[in-house]
């Protein structure tokens, strides 16, 4: 029999600082921020009517269009700024992913390939891969390149640094292609904001899997080399559904109550995915984070 | 403050070099998909078989068909087309005996369409071979098209077109293809396919 002592003043534990800004919960409360807006924006609209005059329009629209990053802006790179071990060049990062939206993506998908002119009447199956192939596969690997060429490997040191930089990327090129939503499109501030939330939503989600992978490819000895492609693939493809999903779900049934529009089913989608994405890249980092740690007590224990 | 992006110094190995070159690879395969993917859609056709007029034609599959009205064989237009739905029309109109060049087919066209479209002009009329050797005039038009619904209110679009004309036996085949001005030579491969298409 043992009897442990009993003291009156006990030695406090010492919990272990975790040095680096936790990227889920500062991008949940941006994605939540967002949300709030949106639906608060759709919301006002339906049910007080405000008149708004043509140039009113515009400039809410990018008042919208530039939430996201101004969002990002306060939480992610504010708060990278608060702890002891700030990620480096995450602003740069930001920077470069809205250069290359602007420079190529755009260009590519909306004169080059003018995918809205063929995409949007083809069958459903060409759809899918029509946009995966075009749309998907450039915006993806243009976020991709912007972080694998810029601070890839030497900036990650934890899983989470791969979702911290794809996000921030993501964050720039979503920017961009709000922006141009809003100067090529005259529309009320609930259709602006609706499309904001959807574009930004969509990117954030797909990028963590390219976030994922590049983090893997520099922390695990044992990644397979066709990670890095697949990831790209799925990416694309789960962006091109989004899109593909978001024009039939915004599409109402017909009938005598119909509107002939249902906005709301075309953001659920984006949240669906978000949430899919997030839970699902947030539960790999963790299982492998685990296995890490593990193989390095055995590593030890020998 | 500027922050010069030097690259990182950590050597990459086997593996990280070739993930690298591979997701380039797929990303160029993925896009030269997509190219090839477009241009199948863009370029897919359906058969048009008129044998009362004794035409066949391939028309782009997207296409809203028209056809055996009193003034046209067929005719197909661009649904997706704004502000001005893209067309390709065939018409087959009798000639007398005495009709010797297309001539005597355009010029009465020419009188007709100055009373019946708004600003109606002729650019040029010059003769031309088809894709399967037949010989035929071509007459560049344009004219502005105003929106026939009153209520929607809008200006006027300049629509540029061509008419080419085929004398056979008694008959003569007008191949009309009509495009807002902007948009006609971004559509013209339409009109070039069909017109290699088309069989008497």
């Amino acid at each position: 029999m043992s009897f442990e002592p009993i003291l009156l003043a006990p030695q406090k534990e010492e919990q272990e600082l975790y040095p680096y800004r936790r990227v889920w919960r500062t991008a949940l409360i941006e994605i939540g921020i967002l949300l709030l807006v949106t639906v608060g924006t759709v919301l006002a609209v339906r049910f007080i009517s405000p008149r708004i005059g043509e140039g009113q329009r515009q400039t809410i629209g990018l008042a919208y269009a530039l939430l996201p990053l101004g969002l990002w802006m306060v939480f992610s790179y504010l708060g990278e700024r608060r702890v002891p071990e700030p990620r480096p060049r995450l602003f740069t990062v930001a920077i470069l992913g809205a250069l290359v939206a602007n420079a190529v993506g755009l260009p590519l998908v909306n004169r080059l390939l003018n995918v809205n002119e063929w995409l949007a009447t083809a069958p459903g199956s060409s759809r899918l891969i029509g946009y995966m192939l075009t749309v998907g596969i450039s915006q993806e690997f243009l976020k991709y390149a912007v972080v694998r060429y810029s601070v890839w490997p030497g900036a990650f040191r934890i899983r989470s640094d791969g979702v911290a930089y794809m996000l921030a990327a993501a964050i720039g090129y979503a920017t961009v292609v709000n922006v141009d939503f809003v100067l090529n499109n005259n529309a009320n501030p609930s259709v602006y904001a609706l499309r904001v939330a959807e574009f930004t939503l969509t990117h954030l989600a797909t990028s963590t899997i390219m976030g994922y992978f590049l983090a893997e490819l520099k922390l695990t000895r044992d990644t397979a080399i066709f990670w890095m492609p697949g990831g790209l693939v799925l990416a694309a493809l789960l962006a091109s559904l989004s899109i593909v999903l978001r024009g039939g779900l915004i599409v109402g049934g017909i009938g005598p109550s119909s509107t002939g529009n249902t906005a709301f089913q075309g953001l659920g989608a984006a949240v669906f995915l978000v949430v899919f994405l997030f839970a699902s890249i947030y539960f790999l980092i963790n299982n492998a984070d685990e296995r890490a740690q593990l193989r390095g007590r055995l590593d030890f224990q020998r | 403050m500027i922050e010069i992006i030097t690259p990182q110094s950590a050597e990459l190995n086997f593996r990280q070099r070739w993930a690298s070159y591979l997701t380039i690879a797929v990303a160029v395969v993925g896009l030269l998909g997509g190219v090839l993917l477009r241009s199948s859609i863009i370029d897919a056709t359906v058969r048009f078989e008129n044998k009362q007029a004794g035409i066949a034609v391939r028309y782009p599959v997207n296409w809203l068909l028209d056809e055996n009205r009193e003034d046209f064989v067929l005719r197909v237009e661009d649904p997706a087309a704004t502000p001005f739905k893209t067309m390709l029309q065939i018409s087959i109109v009798p000639i007398g005996q005495g009709a010797r060049s297309a001539l005597d087919i355009l010029n009465p066209l020419n009188i007709s369409r100055a009373t019946s479209l708004p600003s109606y002009r002729t650019l040029e009329i010059s003769p031309i071979r088809l894709p399967n050797g037949t010989s035929a005039t071509q007459m560049l038009y344009a004219y502005a098209a105003s929106e026939a619904n009153p209520i929607l209110q809008s200006i006027p679009i300049v629509v540029r077109a061509i008419d080419v004309v085929v004398l056979r036996s008694s008959q003569a085949v007008i191949i009309t293809y009509r495009a807002d001005a902007e948009s006609f030579e971004r559509n013209q491969h339409y009109f070039e396919a069909f017109l290699r298409s088309l069989e008497f």
